[in-house]
């Protein structure tokens, strides 16, 4: 790499210019150099100053009795309590919300397994009703795809199932990039399913057409798409990572692109991981 | 882009200090015989110091945040919008984010204006891509309704203005400064968060071009700017 090509990775990075996998260089450039480090930390202050040189513009004077208001009316739900009894009350809350969190966690586990069971059936029936309606009328290749992607649908399914009803499933949190805008995740990896998973809330929106990629990163560095997935209405996502991915991932990337039918588009990393040594996709 | 996840540290230690010293500080002006004022006496308080106040439940320190803030925030988030409504309500999430999370802000890594802006301008590119269709169309770019509010020239904030003058007239001259199409490139990715990619889409030229663009700007904007990094620690910014 000349010294133009590396000044060129640092600052666009710092700008927040680069695709993915690019991301990733810069970022192991950083993690081996640390001039590298110091020339992207400088090139972020520069960055950090563009905001500004947006003209000042002031907003119209009752916003602020909106915004005031709008705290006002969100403390009035916080409760409020006195620094000497936040010990003890903190204390309690915790053991109140762990209690709480566990009953939680194993009726929300258990009511997951029956409503995933009981969507299973449905999807395996109706993807079986699809494969006799093709076999019935030959030819019909709308129905046998819309077969392949309902058995898809259901293996992706099993897979998240049988993951999180994992008790000593590997679970490794999502690191935030500033292009995450609130975005949180989790990757999870059982060996005992033989799968792995990512469960995902608060991913930014997409534009039109757009799609989030899934890719691993082994220890030569070299990436893999693992997964492509648009999130749900609510901007959350479980994602089955693909089976044939036999790899030891040493990193995962979450990745937001504009185009979801063009394979190499790439875009902005909303969340990543270091993944530990034994945490290997199935 | 992968760097500085937002921290999550405890907002109970220091925040009742300050709050204090701010409330402290509104008890002395009052025994002075003077109007007692809590926004009064917040403006002494940094801004850290004004966070943690906030995260013991102190919305004097949430008005003085606002007063000191709320133009540069509106101007960031118009910049990136161009529309007043979506600007206001990016304004308003802002705060609020504020006022209901301030543990996402860590004094210790980094200043906050830094933070601040940071914040605004990634809340206002969610917005901008939310509502890319409706307003991305080469409509809305011709009728930049940023325009029709009429520039103002300084902060509401007199102590927050006299700091940050001098910088943002060396930035905004600093851009002026460079060749337009390096400017075109830097603002494209600042203020629409695209990527080079994006970005020779969006301008038909080659991506070794925009990368090239991208590099000499910034290395122009850094020797520009060269004596205000770290300008807040430098200048006693709060």
């Amino acid at each position: 790499m000349t010294p133009e090509e590396r000044e060129e990775l640092l600052a666009s990075h710092a700008l927040g210019t680069l695709s993915a996998p690019d991301a990733a260089d810069a970022e192991r450039l950083m993690r081996s150099d640390s001039d590298a480090a110091a020339q992207y930390h400088a090139y972020r202050e520069i960055a950090d100053l563009i905001a500004l040189s947006a003209p000042l513009r002031r907003a119209e004077p009752a916003l602020r009795a909106r915004v005031i208001a709008a705290a006002r009316r969100s403390r009035s739900r916080r409760p409020r309590f006195s620094t000497r009894q936040l010990p003890v009350l903190a204390l309690a809350a915790a053991l109140a919300l762990v209690t709480i969190w566990a009953a939680t966690l194993q009726f929300s586990l258990a009511q997951l397994r029956d409503q995933t069971s009981s969507l299973s059936a449905v999807v395996e029936s109706d993807a079986k009703r699809l494969d006799r309606l093709a076999g019935a009328a030959s030819g019909v290749q709308e129905a046998r795809t819309l077969s392949l992607q309902l058995n898809s649908a259901l293996k992706d399914e099993q897979a998240v199932q049988a993951v999180q009803a994992d008790p000593k499933a590997v679970v490794t949190a999502l690191e935030p990039t500033p292009a995450s805008h609130g975005a949180a995740g989790a990757y999870m990896s059982s060996e005992a399913a033989g799968a792995s998973v990512i469960l995902l809330r608060n991913l930014p929106t997409l534009p039109l057409g757009g799609a989030y990629r899934v890719w691993l990163e082994d220890p030569l560095s070299q990436l893999t798409l693992a997964a492509s997935f648009v999130p749900d209405s609510e901007m959350g996502a479980r994602v089955a990572l693909q089976r044939d991915v036999r790899l030891e991932a040493v990193r995962i990337y979450v990745v937001a692109t504009s185009r979801a039918d063009d394979p190499s588009a790439t875009g902005p990393v909303v969340l990543m991981a270091t993944l530990p040594k034994r945490a290997t996709t199935p | 882009m992968v760097d500085a996840p937002l921290p999550s540290p405890d907002p109970a230690m220091g925040g009742a200090a300050a709050s204090s010293r701010i409330r402290a500080g509104a008890r002395d002006v009052s025994k002075s015989g003077r109007r007692s004022s809590p926004r009064a006496n917040a403006t002494t308080a940094t801004d850290a110091e004004l966070m943690a106040a906030i995260g013991t439940g102190d919305l004097a320190a949430l008005e003085s945040l606002y007063d000191r803030y709320s133009t540069l925030v509106y101007s960031v988030s118009l910049r990136v919008l161009r529309d007043t409504h979506l600007a206001e309500d990016v304004v308003q999430e802002v705060f609020l984010r504020l006022w209901r999370q301030p543990s996402s802000y860590d004094p210790a890594r980094g200043r906050f204006i830094s933070w601040l802006m940071s914040v605004t301008r990634n809340r206002s590119l969610d917005e901008l891509r939310r509502v890319t269709r409706r307003m991305r169309s080469e409509e809305a770019e011709d009728d930049d309704r940023g325009h029709e509010i009429a520039a103002v020239g300084h902060l509401d904030d007199p102590q927050v203005e006299l700091t940050m003058a001098e910088v943002r007239t060396a930035v905004r001259a600093a851009m002026t400064r460079l060749p337009p199409a390096q400017r075109q490139v830097i603002e494209l990715a600042y203020f629409e968060g695209l990527t080079h990619v994006e970005i020779a889409g969006r301008t038909g030229d080659p991506l070794g071009t925009v990368k090239t663009r991208v590099r000499l700007g910034m290395r122009k904007l850094r020797e520009s700017l060269a004596e205000f990094a770290g300008w807040e620690a430098d200048r006693g910014m709060r």
